[in-house]
């Protein structure tokens, strides 16, 4: 199948939409954020063990939380093309994978500065840090494949297998702290952290929530632009190609 | 008190990587919107 078959439901991003709604989540999601970490690191008391360190919780760990909800959206958004082979599908998955990067990224950096006044070392080759780093290194991947991959159908069917794949990686990491023997401590929760810390923790979840949100909303309608700008193009040179037959 | 600097440094990385990304989207949807009207 060729590039100029396949995107007829493409269609242009409306601007006022753009302007209105994620602009709107634009300005709440980093007031949210700022009302959310200032809640936690102002009213929650320092921790008998860990004191103020565990103030980094309020951010490592929704951080943590929303990369694996972006690799779910990238799970069924995979699914769903494959299935259907809309590419709107695909386009969501692919905005959802960066999204789900960047989180997962800013987890191993905040995870990192947390466990060396912790453990004494900025890293360690612990079951949860690099089952977090494989995961990196899949979603990393996935871009690269997108990058490097012309033809738009096998792009998106190559993503989306590599895709699932990644996403089928998330439980294993999530699970990694009860199945290996790690430093790391079991999945930090409202039912696992001192009540003192649960409303920090969910406000800070949703903060960052909306921010996802808002990432992967923009980052969705910038890929629907320039797949949109590429079947221009691809027209464009169809009709040169007629033009000079 | 001791390991402030860390808390501190921590939540600063959080907000320069939001930050960089989401200044990094605002060009790049900028630069994607001037390349559709281009191409029209």
């Amino acid at each position: 199948m060729t590039a100029r078959a396949f995107p007829q439901k493409i269609t242009p991003a409306p601007h006022a939409f753009l302007l209105s709604s994620w602009h709107i989540l634009g300005l709440i999601a980093p007031v949210a954020l700022i009302a959310a970490q200032a809640f936690g690191v102002l009213l929650s008391p320092p921790d008998r063990d860990m004191g103020h360190l565990q103030k980094i919780m309020y951010v490592h760990v929704p951080a943590a939380w929303n990369a694996f909800i972006a690799f779910f959206i990238v799970f069924v958004a995979s699914v769903r093309y494959l299935w259907t082979k809309d590419e709107h599908h695909d386009l969501l998955a692919a905005a959802a994978a960066e999204a789900g990067a960047v989180l997962t990224a800013l987890t191993l950096m905040l995870g990192s500065i947390w466990g060396r006044p912790t453990w004494g070392v900025w890293w360690t080759w612990d079951a949860r840090l690099t089952s977090t780093a494989v995961l990196l290194m899949i979603f990393a991947s996935y871009h690269a494949l997108r990058a490097f991959t012309e033809d738009p159908e096998r792009r998106a069917r190559w993503s989306a297998a590599v895709g699932i794949f990644g996403a089928l990686n998330v439980p294993i990491v999530y699970m990694s702290v009860r199945w290996w023997r790690t430093i790391h401590q079991v999945q930090s929760s409202p039912s696992t952290v001192d009540p003192a810390y649960a409303w920090g923790l969910r406000l800070n979840a949703i903060a960052v929530l909306l921010l996802l949100i808002y990432f992967v909303a923009k980052r969705y309608e910038i890929a629907r632009i320039e797949r949109l700008v590429e079947v221009h193009r691809d027209e464009a040179a169809l009709r040169s190609e007629v033009a000079h037959a | 008190m001791r390991d402030m600097p860390f808390v501190i440094a921590a939540y600063a990385v959080f907000w320069i990587v939001v930050g960089s990304y989401a200044y990094y989207l605002s060009r790049r949807i900028r630069r994607v919107f001037a390349s559709l009207m281009e191409s029209r």
